[in-house]
């Protein structure tokens, strides 16, 4: 039945979340016991890039020009004071063009 | 429940609003599609992978990381045992370790909050709340309202999200034709985009790209997130004066 539960699976879920819940708050209190100076702050305010390019370096060499066109109109259009939304839309729309192309 | 007041906090203290948690689910509107098409996606892969409905939603609504949700479930055995579950537990550590690095990021922020709080609003960090939570910041917010609102927003899509999916059973056909795979990298970049400060932004993202393509060459799985976003973050730090009075070595 789709309303049953395994004890195995329920065990599964509560390791995921336990993990998960470590990650989440420990890198918060492990910096408690570390002063936070100006370089830790200009690091954690950079950090969002990094992820980003550690995250999408890979998947646009991997995907090509597609992700390259989308990631690189959004964040000019980002730049040039344009929504998020609107990013969003118009780099998809491409990205959605020129698969059906082919590329 | 008749309610405990709390002793009245310090002006200094960042505290929740309730015009701070409207904020951060507004911040977060533009996500509710794109995490919805995300949730039917997992909800169709967990179907396929034999959990009840009740397993799926209880894993959505406690580990609450989709990424990490789908490649546990791409790892999920049909007989269970001891290594089966520490290899589920262990891939979804790996796949959620960026959230270290972010929950880090935030000490600034909610270290002066109450911990209770401070913590409580951690539990709901995800990717897109770190994300807004540090633009946010960055232009001077502090109400830690905004990172729950932005969270518990996303929080109940993606517990509503993946039922249909399941439902339905199956896999959004052909998600790649229409771009579903280059929603969340598209309106990361757009966001994060608007937190560049200069040239050792450029600089250290470009390590950060650089490390991560070539450890992900060289090692594959995720842990090329880490390993590059720390680089690039070792980079601006170090480009950083350590303090105000050696400013322009």
């Amino acid at each position: 039945m789709i309303l049953d539960a395994s004890l195995w699976t329920l065990l599964a879920i509560l390791a995921m979340t336990a993990v998960t819940v470590f990650v989440r708050i420990f890198g918060f209190f492990l910096m408690g016991f570390m002063p936070v100076g100006p370089r830790l702050e200009a690091g954690f305010r950079s950090l969002p890039g990094a992820v980003a390019a550690a995250t999408f370096a890979p998947l646009v060499v991997q995907d090509g020009l597609s992700a390259l066109i989308a990631i690189g109109v959004a964040v000019l259009m980002a730049r040039a004071g344009k929504s998020d939304l609107m990013a969003l839309c118009v780099a998809l729309g491409l990205a959605i063009a020129i698969r059906q192309a082919g590329f | 429940m008749s309610p405990v007041h709390p002793p009245v906090p310090p002006p200094a203290r960042p505290t929740v609003t309730r015009a701070g948690l409207v904020t951060g689910a507004r911040w977060m509107v533009p996500l509710i599609l794109p995490v919805s098409i995300f949730g039917l996606a997992v909800g169709a892969v967990a179907a396929q992978k034999g959990l009840t409905l009740v397993e799926l939603s209880l894993m959505n609504a406690l580990v609450y990381a989709g990424a990490s949700q789908l490649v546990a479930l791409g790892l999920w055995p049909e007989q269970w045992n001891g290594s089966a579950l520490m290899a589920v537990a262990l891939v979804t550590l790996t796949v959620n370790a960026r959230l270290l690095l972010m929950s880090a990021a935030f000490r600034p922020w909610f270290g002066p909050a109450n911990p209770v709080i401070a913590y409580g609003a951690l539990l709901t960090l995800t990717d897109a709340n770190y994300i807004a939570g540090q633009r946010y910041y960055a232009e001077g917010g502090r109400d830690l309202g905004m990172f729950i609102g932005a969270g518990l927003l996303l929080w109940v899509v993606w517990i509503v999200a993946p039922i249909p999916g399941y439902l339905a059973g199956r896999l959004i056909e052909d998600s790649r034709a229409f771009g579903v795979d280059l929603v969340m990298p598209v309106f990361f970049s757009a966001m994060v985009a608007r937190l560049w400060q200069g040239r050792s932004d450029s600089l250290g993202w470009l390590v950060a790209g650089l490390v991560g393509l070539a450890v992900q060459r060289w090692q594959g799985g995720t842990v090329h997130v880490v390993v590059g976003s720390l680089a690039g973050m070792i980079v601006v730090a170090l480009l950083t004066p350590a303090a105000r009075e050696k400013a322009g070595r």
